[in-house]
């Protein structure tokens, strides 16, 4: 089956964390929010287009405000992680199997998401470590050419991030230990072994990063209006969806060739 | 591990640059455009140059050794008396012994760093300039200096004797020069130039040399003006005519002050170059083998750059900010006088150089390099070349026109220019300019001097003398340069641009080639705008809100007042009623009977109640503010507080307050807090305009970092 039918034939699962990251952002937002509704504490400011001037005085009267921001962003980059380790087995699954439906399908992905939490938690690990090792290969490929090494950098890192979806897939899936070092090194050597694996895993880890990225632009370009705002949200669900079609994509290679 | 990241931060961020200069434009070819046959333009434009003012004619005769970075020479001088006594001495600047040693005035104050530049450790720590003889050559009112064949032979040997701070020296003369008398004296010297980290001196094989040769003060009716050389301190020197001869290596290009009016054929790897300028008071010059030149025309005037080839590509950027100056100042502060203007861009590794000006001559900054993601996501800014363009040229008339006491009165020529730029660039891009971009926000010229007003202007008044600014306060450039303009855009604001702009041309057209004190300054104003000057006809009382002039520049420029109005609150309250007991026509009391008045706190009817509103004056600035009130119905009202009393309530009978905005035009520049000029009644909560984009960014940011939940 093709990856990215794995992933049309499951809007539900597409939607539904969708849903998930929208609200986490908009709830870590709020205390942003909050304390600058605060610290302005009845006043206003008429100027949208000179917000600058506007926060070197409010962010001079009151510095909190950096601190609750920094900790939303800190905050949701962590929940982010923890919430994406805990729905990874049910999304391998959901990505293989769509057959349950409704409520037994949501009990499904929960049981596969909560019983695989300690193993695919181990894996990530491994992945942090590969991504280190990674981080000085391409220090020492590169030597001092600056360029080289942050485009050799951005590549290996996407081998590490399929090596990682194609362990974690043959764990959940297919029952392997996976726990041993030694079958996530399996995995690393597949990827290495099959580059239209990793390239197409690697194209989407791309493409999903620029979205990130465009998502920046975007609320940058836009600061405080309502179409930044909208366009944000519809990037994000557009990066959960190559999220998804490149964990498809492991789900796809780790399945039994006939 | 975490010099790990923190190098591949620095890596990715190196990238993102190379990237950068990869993409920059190539050097556009040279381009020459002829050099003015005079110094200055033709005085059917220029206009005329007031007889007198020249005192200070200069014949320099000097020679760059630039391997070991010193200037040899001779400079010639005559010096006309003309005040009503006799003088019996001359009194020098030696401004480049402010870099002698640790213990200058200048090195004491400055501990080895200028602007973020710091001293070298090395070779070329210091710069010194030695006077190793001193000869009088002529002492008459008739005498022309000009001719070197003129020199008297039997020119009698004078001392010069360093001031307890070597910046500056005297030189006793045998016989006082009478009023109206000129004496020649001529004075051989040796200068060191320092590697530049302040102004003047070398890099590698950039020279820049300003300050450089022994520099007249200029005589008072009573005393010689002539400060030590300190941090803050820039110069101060009479008006006069240079020529200047200089020997220098065949392969150097050369910019200076003036037109270059003759260049020998070069011989044993050596060149002479003399130039001529009129009606200056300093001589600045730059000498570089890898610079590449540009010149235009602005109407009659040369624009020259002098680029090294890494910073051509920005050429045009320059120019066009130097085209914009001339055409707004030329127009506001009466005609450029001079024929040429040069631009300096030193190169990058002589950060030390930039942003400083000579008489038609200056040194400008490198425009910031940014990365592409800064690009993409929509940074642009100004600041760091355009506008150094456009504030050095701006010096051109403050102070090299209307030629101020720098170490006086630093605020007339740093603080009138930095208020001259912001006409400038608004005159250019657009009332109330953008300086700098990031998205969708911008920097405005205004919010650019604001934001610098809160921490660094209230210590010192701004009519300081230069040399009270300590450096470790930080507030010179805060009080000197933005508070002064500040003073300037909220009086232009309130007496009205075309009132003020009509009387601040009187006073650039009265002091042109003059030297112009604060006093001055304020007596044009005074004169032309009035002492009372008319805001509005109907206050706050329905009577007429004058603005007392003198009062008000007493308090901008004499004080450390800061203007800072508030919004302390708002509330609708209940009418009074006319119920209760009353004495009748009889005299008797009766009993009138009313609806029960409603709760405290309700909010009345519209016509039931009374609207309320309180302005503090926070600041201890009193200066007339407009007010908007706005109210249920939509209807909106402006009324205009003298601002003399502490605070002022204000009552609406009838009607029910909404909002209430202090200077809701912003004309009160000075006023560096703004966050508290406007508020919305309680249960009128509309957004605030601030936490609604804030929280819009902050769950962007967050969306971009989740990214698929981490998927």
């Amino acid at each position: 089956m093709n990856s990215l039918r794995r992933v049309t034939r499951v809007p539900g699962l597409w939607l539904g964390l969708c849903a998930l990251q929208l609200g986490l952002a908009w709830c870590l937002a709020q205390p942003v929010g909050a304390a600058v509704r605060t610290a302005m504490n009845g006043r206003v400011w008429t100027h949208p287009d000179r917000l600058i001037a506007a926060l070197a005085e409010l962010l001079g009267q009151s510095p909190a405000i950096v601190a609750v921001f920094v900790a939303a962003t800190v905050a949701s980059g962590l929940l982010g992680a923890a919430l994406a380790l805990l729905v990874r087995g049910g999304v391998l699954l959901r990505l293989h199997d769509a057959g349950a439906l409704g409520t037994s399908a949501w009990a499904e992905f929960g049981r596969a998401s909560l019983g695989n939490l300690p193993v695919l938690a181990l894996i990530g690990l491994y992945g942090v470590v590969l991504r280190l090792i990674l981080t000085f290969v391409a220090n020492a490929l590169s030597g001092s050419h600056a360029v080289v090494e942050l485009v050799v950098l951005i590549v290996l890192l996407t081998f590490a991030t399929c090596a990682g979806d194609l362990a974690a897939a043959r764990r959940v899936l297919h029952g392997e230990r996976g726990v041993h070092p030694r079958e996530y090194l399996r995995a690393c050597v597949d990827v290495a072994r099959s580059p239209r694996l990793w390239l197409a895993s690697g194209a989407l880890s791309l493409t999903r990063w620029a979205v990130a990225g465009a998502i920046i632009l975007v609320a940058v370009h836009g600061v405080g209006e309502a179409w930044s705002s909208w366009a944000a949200r519809g990037l994000a669900c557009v990066a959960m969806f190559l999220a998804l079609w490149r964990v498809a994509v492991a789900v796809e290679a780790s399945q039994p060739r006939a | 591990m975490l010099a790990v990241g923190t190098r591949l931060l620095r890596r990715a961020a190196v990238c993102a640059l190379v990237g950068v200069v990869a993409c920059e434009p190539a050097a556009p070819p040279e381009r020459q455009a002829p050099e003015p046959s005079e110094p200055l333009r033709p005085p059917d434009v220029r206009g005329p140059i007031p007889d007198g003012i020249k005192l200070a004619d200069y014949v320099l005769d000097a020679s760059l050794d630039a391997e070991k970075h010193t200037v040899s020479g001779t400079a010639r001088i005559t010096w006309r008396n003309s005040t009503r006594s006799p003088v019996d001495a001359l009194v020098l600047h030696l401004y480049m012994n402010g870099f002698r040693a640790e213990d200058t005035a200048w090195m004491a104050e400055a501990r080895g760093a200028h602007r973020g530049a710091r001293q070298n450790k090395g070779d070329g720590k210091w710069g010194y300039i030695d006077v190793r003889a001193a000869r009088l050559l002529a002492h008459g009112p008739t005498a022309d200096f000009k001719a070197p064949e003129q020199r008297d032979a039997a020119a009698t040997a004078l001392t010069l004797v360093e001031g307890s701070d070597p910046s500056l020296g005297q030189l006793a003369l045998p016989q006082a020069v009478g009023p109206g008398e000129a004496v020649t004296v001529e004075l051989d010297f040796f200068t060191q130039l320092p590697r530049v980290f302040a102004r003047t001196g070398y890099d590698g094989d950039f020279h820049m040399v300003g300050q450089w040769y022994p520099k007249l003060a200029v005589r008072h009716e009573d005393r010689w003006q002539a400060h030590v050389f300190t941090l803050h301190s820039e110069f101060y020197a009479d008006f006069g005519d240079y020529e200047v001869h200089l020997d220098v290596p065949e392969d150097m290009v050369v910019g200076a002050t003036g037109v270059q009016v003759e260049a020998r054929p070069p011989e044993n790897g050596r060149k002479r170059l003399s130039y001529r300028a009129e009606a200056v008071h300093d001589f600045a010059w730059a000498a570089s083998p890898d610079f590449l030149e540009y010149s235009d025309m602005w109407r009659d005037v040369r624009i020259r750059q002098l680029v090294p080839r890494a910073l051509a590509g920005d050429v045009q950027r320059h120019l066009d900010a130097q085209v914009a100056a001339l055409e707004s100042m030329d127009a506001r502060f009466g005609p450029y006088p001079w024929s040429t203007i040069t631009i300096v861009h030193p190169p990058e590794s002589a950060g030390g150089a930039q942003g400083m000006e000579y008489p038609t001559l200056f040194t400008t900054s490198d425009i910031l390099r940014l990365p592409l993601p800064l690009r993409l996501l929509g940074v642009h800014e100004l600041l760091t070349g355009e506008f150094t363009t456009i504030h050095e040229f701006g010096h051109q008339y403050f102070q090299g026109l209307l030629a101020s006491d720098e170490a006086t009165q630093p605020w007339l020529d740093e603080g009138i220019n930095s208020f001259s730029n912001t006409l400038a660039l608004d005159d250019w891009l657009g009332a109330d300019a953008s300086i700098a971009r990031i998205g969708n926000q911008r920097v405005s010229t205004v919010d650019m001097i604001r934001v610098a007003l809160g921490a660094g202007s209230g210590l010192d008044p701004v009519d300081r003398p230069a040399e009270v600014y300590r450096d470790f306060t930080g507030t010179f450039g805060g009080t000197v340069y933005r508070k002064t303009a500040a003073v300037f855009h909220t009086l232009r604001a309130l007496v009205g641009p075309e009132k003020f702009d009509r009387a601040f041309r009187i006073y650039c057209d009265t002091w042109r080639f003059r030297h112009p004190t604060g006093d001055d300054l304020v007596a044009v104003l005074l004169r032309e705008l009035g002492a009372k000057v008319r805001i509005s006809e109907t206050g706050a009382d329905g009577q007429p809100i004058d603005l007392d002039l003198r009062d008000y520049l007493e308090q901008g420029l004499k004080t450390t007042a800061a203007v800072d109005f508030k919004v302390a609150r708002i509330a609708n309250k209940r009418a009074v009623g006319t119920g209760g007991w009353h004495r009748g026509p009889d005299g008797a009391l009766a009993l009138a009977e009313a609806p029960a008045p409603e709760d405290e706190g309700d909010e009345p009817d519209e016509g039931a109640g009374e609207g309320f509103a309180l302005i503090v004056r926070e600041g201890e600035f009193r200066v007339p503010v407009e007010l908007e009130f706005e109210f249920k119905d939509g209807a909106r009202e402006r009324l205009v507080w003298d601002g003399q009393a502490r605070y002022r309530v204000f009552t609406f009978p009838g009607r029910r307050l909404v909002a209430v905005a202090v200077d809701p035009d912003d004309k009160l520049l000075l006023e560096g807090e703004r966050l508290d000029n406007h508020m919305r009644a309680t249960g009128h909560s509309k957004p605030d305009g601030i936490s609604d984009p804030a929280a819009r960014f902050a769950e962007a940011a967050d969306l971009a970092l989740l990214g698929g939940l981490g998927l």
